[in-house]
């Protein structure tokens, strides 16, 4: 069968005086309807294509981020940790603990990140080939010799196996865009949110310290700290722990920008907003008199969300973890 | 002028599943999932707001932790029960799980219509829903009017291990046993089919034996992989975040928050070692303890521990395969070919098992936690549309047809039979028997009166799984019942009712009773 296609589509052209008048009307015919389809099916082809092309740019975009990110946060870590060496040779446990988190997010888990993306950003092949008979091809298809009825059977034939061999093609660039889409997210949902996470739950264990015993201050010099880590935003006075906090709120600078600059955005919770339980979902619930039930009491993690280029919507990419109140 | 929309030639290929549930259709050639509301999967959860707003999939999943009574999950375990539910938002209405099965229905057909991923072209409107091998008839009955509540004709209801052989085996030419091996999240199922797909005519499917285990699943792996994180957190921190319970001075809700991240890098490192011999697990800043030190976990695990650990969960699979064998008297080298179903069955051990007990190594699908859903589509295809409704569809595009012709040769499920004198179980048609593809099974047995001048008689139909000697008997359900009226007055015995069963491929049970001078008949659908 797809012998006989391939010698059709191979033909030479054939003197359209030299065709008999049915069969020229009948190839003419058949050439329009493949036209037709060919139509059809090559805008849908086009489509996919674009989806894939912007899922790829996407993820070009997040490799590139999560690459000079990762420079950024090795410089502030190590600057980090020379201040507090410098001032402290006998460090406080509770520091420890805390810088450990930290360097376990700049050396582990964004290098990790980083070279995971990389596998995003290729190309791959696909074919593009979706070709179509000429007027001579098909004359060739139809068969000089047969009857109205075979001629007939040969056009179906061939259109259905043509319609097979350009919807192969169709299917591999959906499949790809899909992949693609599914790669991406995948990655960001489960590689860089959980470091998103951990900035989140640093800083949350910093700023909560008046829960245990109070860290000892003046680890690290206030002014050496303002002076050797550029960019530090609202260096307050209180040490390392307080240093820890703006290089928390640093790194959570650089990955949140990493994020918009793909589309991926924090879903924004309001203390007392009622559930809405696309966006948002109960970790817990809680009694709470002043505000009506299933409303928010609490947000336990960030949710995010992103534009889905195919369906150019807003969607959740994860949830909002939320205690949310029953009374 | 009112334009009418014309009924879409497409065949939804539905696996209503007890956790997920997941669509397909058959297009260009091959079966596709069409996603809901973004994912290949919609959770089978139903719940209703006070206000009465329903919620159903995701959204209502996530509502289970707030309003658990107003909340239904797993309704399929209720399938065919008189199970029933008032709901708060709802007052005077009781759902069945009919109603709960039509919710769901709806909620996919018009999700995947909304986001028009593939051009239904036209209202969708025939289905092939899947259903566990062991399905009776009163939950085969609530399977379809759960669809056409939800506005679907059934064309089929296809048993779950059938449609996923379809799914792999359409395309395959010769005699074959087939073993399917579904590890979902919870649950697993064997099966054993018998495949013919030779010679010119339809492949012809037919479910041998099927055993199970009813708590195995994706979802253990994922805690054996959280106690050997834990397990390494409490040497490291001293702190066991597996026990709720036990005082250390952490508050519970932080430990619960602490507990969930290590659940969800559990699903990831498990997802993880499918592909790599080792993953790092790094959570930091994990939690704080009650002098204030942060602790965060950094471990790495091979798969070899992984496997090590989950060795015990993927026998106990091992010997319900044995116990399906045994049911359909075969030997492991009887099988041609094992095929995977279900995500858990990604994990390499599960693979590893299969080939070193077969020889070979087992089939796999790329999604194989949709491939019951495919193979629904694929065979929904094949039926096509009712000869009698091709006016009212769409055109079916050639290349949306499948090539090959399916048949499914059905057994009977269960004991059937009526009730007799002293509350027996009189039964007429034997489990296992074979339905021919071409004419009803029939089957007949001619009953005495009980008492003098008896002019009616009540004839209940039961079904069972196993032999029974009484309708009372533990898992002996009846099914319907009907009067036979008009028998004429004589002494007891001497008039002789007849009672005729006749089961079509369909599971169409028809059921009638004549006496000499009457008679009375009852349609059950069983499918």
């Amino acid at each position: 069968m797809s012998e006989n296609k391939n010698e059709a589509l191979n033909a030479p052209t054939t003197d359209e005086q030299a065709i008999g008048e049915p069969l020229q009307l009948l190839a003419l015919k058949a050439l329009k309807q493949e036209e037709q389809e060919w139509q059809q099916d090559h805008t849908e082809l086009m489509k996919y294509q674009a989806t894939a092309q912007n899922w790829l740019e996407k993820s070009v975009v997040l490799s590139r981020g999560l690459q000079e990110v990762t420079v950024q946060c090795a410089k502030v870590l190590e600057k980090a940790e020379g201040l507090i060496g410098e001032q402290e040779t006998n460090l406080n446990e509770l520091i420890q603990g805390r810088m450990e988190g930290l360097k376990l997010i700049v050396n582990k888990m964004l290098v990790r990140v980083a070279e995971r993306s990389m596998a995003l950003t290729e190309q791959g092949e696909v074919s593009q080939d979706m070709g179509r008979a000429d007027l001579s091809g098909w004359v060739v298809i139809i068969g000089g010799d047969s009857d109205e009825e075979q001629a007939q059977k040969n056009i179906a034939s061939h259109l259905k196996q043509a319609g097979h061999e350009r919807y192969k093609v169709v299917t591999l660039w959906r499949d790809l865009a899909a992949k693609r889409r599914k790669d991406f997210l995948g990655l960001v949902e489960k590689q860089v949110l959980p470091i998103a996470d951990g900035i989140y739950d640093g800083k949350k264990h910093l700023d909560s310290v008046g829960e245990g015993p109070a860290i000892a201050k003046d680890h690290a010099s206030v002014a050496a700290v303002q002076e050797e880590l550029e960019g530090l935003p609202n260096m307050a006075e209180g040490g390392a722990n307080d240093m820890l906090a703006n290089v928390y709120v640093l790194l959570g600078e650089y990955i949140t920008t990493v994020l918009t600059n793909v589309g991926v955005t924090p879903i924004s919770v309001k203390y007392g907003e009622a559930m809405d339980y696309e966006q948002h979902e109960p970790f817990d619930v809680e009694a709470d008199p002043s505000l009506e039930d299933e409303h928010i009491k609490t947000v336990v993690r960030a949710g995010y969300e992103y534009m889905d280029i195919d369906t150019a919507k807003v969607q959740v990419l994860r949830a909002a973890q939320v205690i949310v109140v029953k009374n | 002028m009112a334009i009418v929309v014309k009924n879409s030639p497409y065949i939804l290929g539905i696996d209503l599943g007890t956790s997920n549930s997941a669509l397909a259709v058959f297009a260009g050639g091959k079966a596709d999932i069409l996603s809901v509301d973004g994912n290949k999967t919609c959770p089978s959860v139903v719940s209703v707001r006070d206000n009465g707003d329903i919620m159903v999939g995701r959204q209502a999943k996530n509502r289970m932790m707030i309003d658990p009574d107003n909340t239904v999950a797993s309704i399929k375990r209720e399938m065919g029960t008189d199970w029933q539910k008032e709901f708060k938002g709802c007052p005077g209405k009781k759902y069945t799980p009919t109603d709960i099965s039509a919710e769901i229905l709806s909620k996919i057909v018009a999700s995947v219509q909304q986001a028009g991923t593939v051009d239904l072209r036209g209202t969708p409107k025939y289905a092939v829903i899947c259903i566990p091998a062991n399905f009776n008839d009163a939950q085969k009955t609530a399977t379809k009017e759960a669809a056409a509540l939800a506005n679907l004709e059934v064309l089929y209801l296809l048993e779950e291990p059938v449609a996923a052989a379809i799914a792999y085996a359409m395309d395959r030419e010769r005699d074959q046993t087939i073993l399917v091996y579904d590890l979902g999240g919870g649950t697993f199922d064997v099966s054993i089919l018998q495949v013919d797909s030779s010679g010119g005519g339809p492949a012809e499917f037919k479910v041998l034996a099927k055993a199970g285990v009813a708590k195995l699943g994706g979802d253990d792996f994922d805690f054996v992989i959280m106690e050997i994180l834990a397990s390494k957190f409490a040497t490291d921190a001293g702190i066991d975040l597996m026990d709720l319970k036990k005082e250390c001075g952490i508050s519970k809700k932080l430990l619960r928050e602490a507990q969930q991240k290590l659940k969800e890098a559990a699903e990831q490192a498990k997802c993880e070692l499918t592909e790599s011999q080792i993953t790092q697990v790094t959570i930091p800043n994990l939690i704080k303890d009650d002098s204030g030190k942060v602790h965060s976990l950094d471990m790495e695990i091979s798969r070899e521990a992984f496997e090590n650990a989950i060795k015990h969960l993927v026998l106990q699979s091992k010997e319900a395969i044995q116990r399906a064998l045994d049911e359909a008297k075969l030997d492991i080298e009887d099988l041609s070919r094992i095929l995977l179903v279900g995500g858990s069955t990604r994990v390499p051990l599960v693979k590893t098992m299969l080939t070193e007990m077969f020889g070979r190594e087992p089939y796999s699908d790329t999604d194989p936690d949709v491939v019951v859903a495919r193979g629904a589509a694929i065979f929904g295809a094949a039926l096509g549309v009712p000869a009698d409704k091709i006016d009212e569809t769409e055109e079916m595009r050639p290349e949306d047809q499948p090539d090959n012709e399916i048949k499914v040769n059905n057994i009977v499920t269960h004991y059937l039979g009526v009730e007799i004198s002293g509350g027996k179980f009189s039964c007429l048609v034997d489990k296992g028997l074979e339905i021919p593809a071409d004419a009803p099974l029939e089957a007949s047995k001619d009953y005495g009166t009980s008492r003098d001048n008896m002019t009616e008689m009540n004839i209940r139909v039961y079904q069972s799984e196993q032999p029974a000697e009484y309708v009372a008997t533990e898992g002996v359900q009846c099914i319907g019942e009907f009067f036979l009226t008009g028998i004429p007055a004589k002494p007891k015995g001497q008039e002789r009712v007849t009672v005729k069963f006749a089961i079509d491929q369909q599971n169409l049970l028809k059921i009638e009773a004549v006496s000499s001078n009457s008679s009375g008949a009852l349609d059950i659908q069983r499918s």
